[in-house]
């Protein structure tokens, strides 16, 4: 299972709504979802190919971890260093 | 001589009705018995149209036709003149100058005003030495503070709802016991308490005002703070607490929106749709998203990253670091894929600011503390502008940015400058 944020396309705004419950009878744990147009979900690898090519999805990522350094470092700098 | 009486001190309002209306006011309305810091000594000057040549000519007729007793200058060659050496005598004339003091009653002075007359009469002025001017209290500023003129901007971020969406805030901090906070945690099982401190400088640099020494440190320093912890005490946090983080704010009315967050970018990737679409409904809302370039370059080595994610989406701001010199910070990230700009430039390299208690303060470097400085900014620009737009705002953020000699590539419009009021 993978945490995943989907961004739908703006002329399906108005239905998120659907949208989500379609995504759930997919296969898809829908987490959160934004009335601008973000889901944020947890999917398998099947799941995920079935509908990343939706006609709705206009991105499907893996989501990110933001992260800052940890409070002793003088400079606040980014992960991966 | 007729001893002066004096007051303490005594101002006259600097008005432009003031000199046409002193005259009247003095003839009219003075009554310097009332007044404890009289304007006036009780004596009069008269003053010689001519100047010195009609001294003696005066002299006799002050005494022969109106009884003064005229001692003069003249007579203190070789001693020091004193008002005590002439007790005796009323009117004193100051021969080289062509001045008469005269220490007679009103209604004496007052028969000597006459049309055609060749002298003036003015009544004598109490000098006072403004010892209780209250002097300009020298205030101290960070760096940061003093070279983008917020210390000079007479705006101070007040009325306008700041976000600062990071990793939460030190609720009992001293330098903001005055100060009304709205908090929100979206970091589950933990309140917004910040127990990593970041988010509390942040807080300080964006919305903070002075330590107990007095040193400023803070930008918008009335702004409305909105605190949104989205980050945990780690350090980390999960996009979706960001994007609740930006929900809430912008749904609190939010104006500035501060990001001092991100993930690491790599050349050629595109920016994160999820995080554009989120800043595309907080400028729906009237709400302007600035957020960190990013750390991960090492100038000085020759490395360059690009700017992280979320501030390299189109409708973010991303501010770069800049040292004390203007310089670019070694770590600050450049513009290197399509979209991910750099819009503008903030101090960045040692920067003093809020810490969790009982650290107090700290000084750190990083993006991180070059954005909130922007987000103040841009919430005395929303003062200054109660009903500008979001692009409005970012337009005159970079119109009024301070161009530098470094590349856009690394500062954008350049360093971001308080606003100063309209000529």
């Amino acid at each position: 299972m993978r945490q995943i944020v989907i961004t739908i396309s703006d002329i399906y705004l108005d239905q998120l709504g659907t949208l989500v419950q379609s995504l759930r009878e997919d296969g898809v744990i829908v987490t959160h979802f934004y009335e601008f147009g973000v889901i944020i979900a947890i999917a398998d690898e099947t799941v995920i190919s079935r509908i990343r090519n939706r006609k709705e999805i206009i991105a499907l990522n893996e989501e990110q971890e933001a992260t800052i350094p940890p409070p002793e470092a003088d400079i606040q700098i980014f992960p991966d260093e | 001589m007729k001893p002066p009486i004096l007051g303490q001190q005594t101002f006259l309002r600097d008005h432009p009705a003031t000199a046409s209306t002193y005259d009247k006011y003095y003839r009219e309305r003075y009554d310097r018995e009332d007044d404890p810091n009289p304007l006036f000594t009780g004596r009069y000057l008269l003053i010689l149209k001519e100047g010195s040549s009609n001294v003696l000519k005066t002299t006799r007729m002050l005494e022969s036709k109106w009884g003064f007793t005229v001692a003069n200058t003249a007579d203190f060659v070789r001693e020091t003149l004193s008002e005590s050496k002439i007790r005796s005598a009323n009117a004193l004339f100051y021969n080289e100058l062509g001045i008469a003091l005269l220490g007679s009653d009103k209604t004496l002075v007052d028969r000597l005003i006459t049309p055609g007359a060749d002298y003036l009469i003015e009544p004598e002025k109490v000098v006072y030495i403004p010892d209780d001017l209250p002097e300009e209290e020298e205030k101290r500023s960070t760096w940061g503070i003093r070279l983008t003129g917020a210390d000079r901007s007479p705006y101070s971020g007040k009325g306008v709802r700041v976000a600062i969406i990071d990793t939460g805030f030190d609720l009992s901090h001293p330098d903001f016991s005055e100060r009304v906070i709205t908090s929100e945690s979206f970091v589950p099982d933990e309140t917004i308490e910040d127990h990593h401190g970041h988010g509390t400088h942040c807080v300080g640099i964006a919305c903070g005002s002075d330590d107990s020494e007095g040193m400023r440190y803070g930008v918008a320093n009335e702004a409305e703070i909105y605190t949104a912890k989205v980050l945990n005490n780690q350090g980390s946090g999960a996009q979706a607490w960001i994007l609740d983080g930006i929900t809430w704010a912008v749904n609190n009315q939010c104006r500035v929106l501060s990001l001092s967050l991100g993930s690491r970018v790599y050349p050629g990737q595109r920016y994160d749709m999820a995080y554009e679409r989120a800043a595309q409904y907080a400028l729906s809302k009237g709400a302007v998203v600035v957020a960190a370039a990013g750390n991960d370059s090492r100038r000085s080595r020759h490395q360059y990253s690009p700017v992280s994610s979320p501030a390299d989406c189109p409708s973010i701001l991303a501010v770069g670091a800049l040292d004390e010199k203007l310089q670019v910070a070694d770590f600050s990230n450049r513009a290197l894929n399509k979209g991910g700009e750099v819009d503008l430039a903030a101090p960045g390299v040692a920067i003093y600011s809020s810490w969790p208690m009982p650290t107090g303060h700290r000084t750190v470097s990083g993006t991180s503390m070059a954005t909130p400085f922007v987000a103040g900014i841009a919430a005395m620009l929303c003062e200054k502008q109660p009903a500008g737009t979001p692009s409005s705002i970012v337009s005159q953020l970079k119109e009024m940015a301070k161009r530098l000699s470094q590349l856009p590539e690394d500062v954008g419009a350049g360093l971001t400058l308080a606003p100063m009021r309209d000529e």
